[in-house]
């Protein structure tokens, strides 16, 4: 895992960017903070996120995930029961829309940036740092805090379909998760319960405190039916939900 | 004739006025030094006598060209076939004509000759011209065979005459300035290369009598042509190894007639693989039936792509995270706006809109590539200047020869690869100390 750490002294922020783990890229921007404090912070996010990326990589073959999948393992170590547990524990609540295991294989894909997000959160905050921008991906994004000339961090939301800004979302101590279609990557999201890919042209974005709730329930909203959809926003009755169809 | 002089000028000035770097590019270009406006002030109101060897439609344009020069007098023209003769002298009204170059070569009134005919003839009629005392300045590729390269260039290392080789990127000021911000580290490392050319069209020209068809068509035909590879690979080639100074070792390729099916023996299709001995490598295409990808020049580096046909270069954090960028330029110039930032989860690698940034200002000239006689502004008029002003200094152009050799070269070998099906290693006998392999 290549990672990058810049300390800009005249912005006085510090970047630290990891161009792939987990599929995709990672960014911790954090304003107003010493160089030595800052660089402790993502040292030890960076060794968080390469560890569980070597657990949970299914597509790595010396994962214990892929040995799982490949049935190679007999045993999960205490490490990744923990995750499964994690993962099992938002089935019931999603009623059953969520699962990390699909046909059978561990899949870890849904949940584990929403995860890496809550432990950036986590971090920050034990080390008292009051404003910092998270974006895993660009799907899964946390703001702490707020921007340092802004009353929060202020992103858009983008039309995969080529249709412009969809909406202005102010994120302040707040994560937001997106899933969705997009022109050339359709139907990787599956229902656990059917087995059915979802295929519409559809993006759901959620707001909530917590960035795993966030993570698993725009998955979860992509293949809910209106009925579903309904009890999924009475049990996590303090997100935000936007669901677009494009 | 005053505005004849700043014509000249203008050309120089054109192509290299904007990218400045003055003795600096002239150590890594040097070819450049030999036709700066101080020399060419120098030369005052003498005049090259040249001629023109081969009347088709490249040598009609050349003739276009030399009548924007103020130091170039057309004093002969040269051609077999009577209806490109008579264009030609149309042109140029009070030149000598000619059917046969040997007899041309016999004048000594001629300070250089410009050769504009089908490949096979390049070699023997430049041999000629050299031996007779002329300067020479002759059109891509080299020649038709590795031998007769091999032959041009021994006669270039033992001649006092000048010879240039039309190899006119070398002169195209988006090709200057990009190749020196590459070697600046503009994108990175350079990674590899992707040059094609794609055209939808026969390559033929109407044929007045069957009898004509070899020598009119001549690009079609073994005897007179090496196909696609000279006639569109050599400038695309030259500009690879120009790039990053180096030669490739190893060539395979495929080549076929997969529509052109009219008795032509030259492939309408190829693909083709040259490696440098560092794992580099140039993936060339040409195909003639679908010009849907145009032409194109890519230089791949690690942290971009510059697009030399296109006078752009592309960077590959724009196209990674955006969103994260514009934060931190906010956070430098202390300002509050959204981030387009969000999106739904990874998805595959596919091809995503990039930036283009220009690699030089003002105007560019872009050469679609479909033409099969030229494009305006990309070089040829001030290296067919340059050339001119040697024949009255006599001060060649460094290692234009050289990259016309090592282009043509690459040609030929990229032809033998795919009528042999096999991998094909640089031959010892045809380098030359310019190549580093």
């Amino acid at each position: 895992m290549r990672s990058e750490f810049s300390y800009s002294q005249e912005g006085r922020f510090v970047h630290g960017h990891i161009e792939r783990v987990m599929g995709t890229r990672f960014d911790m921007v954090i304003p107003d903070i010493a160089e030595s404090a800052a660089r402790m912070i993502w040292d030890e996010m960076c060794s968080w996120l390469e560890h569980s990326d070597a657990l949970l990589d299914r597509f790595n073959a010396d994962s214990e995930v892929a040995r799982l999948n490949a049935g190679q393992l007999d045993s999960t170590s205490e490490h990744l029961s923990e995750w499964i547990e994690m993962g099992e524990g938002y089935s019931p609540r999603t009623l059953g829309l969520f699962s990390v295991k699909t046909g059978g294989q561990l899949d870890f894909g849904g949940l584990a940036k929403g995860v890496a997000v809550r432990h950036a959160k986590e971090l920050l905050q034990s080390r008292g740092v009051l404003n910092a921008f998270v974006d895993f991906g660009g799907s899964s994004i946390f703001g702490l805090g707020h921007h340092p000339y802004g009353p929060e961090w202020k992103v858009n939301l983008m039309d995969p379909f080529g249709g412009g800004v969809l909406k202005d979302l102010g994120l302040r101590d707040m994560a937001m998760s997106t899933s969705g279609n997009t022109p050339g990557y359709i139907g990787h999201i599956v229902n656990p319960l059917t087995g059915e890919k979802c295929l519409s042209r559809r993006l759901v974005c959620v707001l909530a405190d917590d960035p795993v709730d966030a993570e698993v329930l725009s998955t979860a909203f992509m293949i809910a039916s209106p009925e579903q959809k309904n009890k999924l926003s009475d049990s996590f009755s303090s997100v935000k939900v936007c669901i677009f169809d494009l | 004739m005053k505005e004849s002089v700043d014509l000249s000028k203008r050309m120089f000035l054109k192509t290299l006025g904007s990218i400045g770097g003055g003795i600096a590019l002239f150590s890594t270009m040097p070819w450049l030094k030999s036709c700066t406006p101080e020399k060419l002030a120098e030369i005052g109101a003498d005049k090259a006598r040249v001629a023109l060897i081969g009347c088709g439609s490249r040598g009609q344009y050349h003739l276009t060209m030399l009548r924007g020069i103020p130091h170039a007098q057309v004093v002969a023209l040269c051609d077999p076939y009577k209806t490109n003769l008579r264009a030609a002298s149309a042109m140029v009204p009070g030149a000598k004509l000619f059917d046969d170059y040997r007899k041309l070569l016999e004048h000594k009134d001629i300070d250089g000759v410009i050769i504009a005919t089908p490949l096979g003839s390049h070699a023997p009629i430049t041999l000629d011209a050299l031996s007779s005392g002329k300067h020479v300045f002759c059109e891509k590729a080299m020649a038709l065979t590795m031998e007769q390269c091999k032959a041009v260039y021994d006669a270039y290392t033992h001649t006092d005459r000048v010879l240039y080789f039309c190899m006119q990127r070398m002169y195209d000021p988006k090709y200057i300035e990009g190749v020196k911000k590459i070697r600046e580290g503009l994108v990175g490392e350079v990674v590899g290369m992707r040059c094609h050319w794609f055209r939808n069209a026969d390559w033929r020209r109407p044929v007045p009598d069957p009898s004509l068809e070899r020598s009119i068509n001549w690009r079609l035909y073994k005897e007179h042509s090496a196909g696609l590879m000279t006639e569109l690979a050599c400038h695309q080639l030259e500009v690879c190894n120009w790039t990053i100074d180096k030669m490739p070792s190893e060539i395979m390729g495929l080549g076929d007639i997969v529509y052109w099916k009219d008795g032509r023996e030259v492939y309408d299709s190829v693909n083709v693989t040259y490696r440098y001995s560092d794992g580099r490598k140039i993936c060339y295409e040409s195909l003639i039936s679908n010009k849907y990808n145009g032409m194109e020049d890519q230089i791949l580096g690690k942290k971009g792509t510059v697009d030399l046909t296109r006078g752009v270069y592309y960077l590959e954090e724009d196209n990674e995270f955006s969103g994260i960028r514009q934060l931190l330029a906010q956070l430098r110039d202390k300002t509050f706006a959204t981030i387009p930032a969000a999106g739904p989860s990874w998805r595959p690698e596919l091809r995503n809109p990039y930036l283009p940034h220009p690699i030089v200002t003002g105007p560019v000239s872009v050469n679609a590539g479909q033409s099969m006689v030229a494009a305006e502004n990309d070089g040829s008029d001030l290296i067919l200047s340059a050339f001119c002003q040697s024949c009255i200094t006599g001060e060649k152009a460094e290692r234009v020869v050289e990259e016309a050799y090592c282009a043509t070269l690459l040609c030929l070998l990229a032809n033998m690869a795919m009528e042999e099906k096999r991998l094909i290693h640089f031959p010892d006998e045809y380098k030359i100390p310019y190549m580093k392999f």
